[in-house]
């Protein structure tokens, strides 16, 4: 597995599929709002012992914001592998 | 980091008449903000020769009543995954976006009706609605080595919706 993939909203209907689909090749690293449940669960599943994911919380559960958007950013340096 | 993509957004379906300030703005830092300042992070830290993907929606081009706000944040989503395509071209990084139609996921389930729903999926050529999966294929192909010449599109993923 030679490099990283970041997929912000990886746990969303979409997202998730996106992670699946790129998790054979590359470390997933998903970020979520809303779906924290789905999220963990995916990336529990992703994880065998050929491959890792790991799913990352970018923000609090409440409405955004206008800074809320740069809390996103903290997924970054989980991703630097 | 070779590889980002954007999938986060959500939309809401006020009125003209309803919207409000605040309201704008939670959906436009939502939908645009947070496409933004990723396209800036992975312009710091993206790999020469990496790949980045938005998703986009088809409301930026079809204009959907009530989705004003929605739409105006994935069309300005569009011009700037352009833009970073062009920024970032010389360390052969590249930068397209995915538009799908209505896509059949637990959000779009919860959030609109099920006669909503019924004329999304008559609405494409495919007559039905796209799945994850159908998206997901589409961002993967941007990925793929014979996707190294593709930047600065947006590709539409709506099963046909002409």
């Amino acid at each position: 597995m030679s490099s990283s993939a970041l997929v912000i909203g990886g746990g969303g209907g979409i997202g998730a599929a996106v992670c699946r689909r790129l998790s054979s090749d590359q470390h997933v690293v998903l970020t979520y709002l809303e779906h924290r449940e789905r999220a963990l669960s995916l990336a529990e599943q992703l994880t065998t012992s050929t491959r890792t994911a790991e799913a990352v919380r970018v923000m609090p559960p409440e409405r955004l914001t206008p800074r809320a958007p740069l809390q996103a950013l903290s997924a970054w340096v989980r991703c630097t592998r | 980091m070779h590889t980002v993509i954007f999938c986060a957004g959500g939309w809401s379906y006020p009125r003209l008449t309803d919207l409000t300030a605040d309201g704008i703005r939670t959906e436009i830092d939502l939908n645009l903000v947070s496409a933004l300042l990723v396209l800036r992070e992975a312009a710091r830290r993206v790999t020469d020769g990496g790949r980045v993907v938005l998703l986009s929606s088809a409301a930026a081009v079809v204009a959907p009543a009530r989705q004003s706000v929605y739409a105006a944040a994935k069309a300005g989503l569009e011009a700037a995954t352009r833009v970073a395509a062009k920024e970032l071209a010389p360390r052969g990084i590249t930068v397209n976006a995915v538009r799908p139609g209505a896509t059949d996921t637990p959000t779009l389930r919860a959030r609109t009706s099920e006669r909503a729903i019924e004329a999304m999926a008559r609405a494409n050529a495919m007559q039905r609605l796209g799945t994850p999966d159908d998206v997901a294929g589409v961002v993967a192909m941007f990925l793929t080595p014979d996707a190294a010449w593709l930047t600065g599109t947006v590709l539409d993923a709506t099963g046909g919706l002409l």
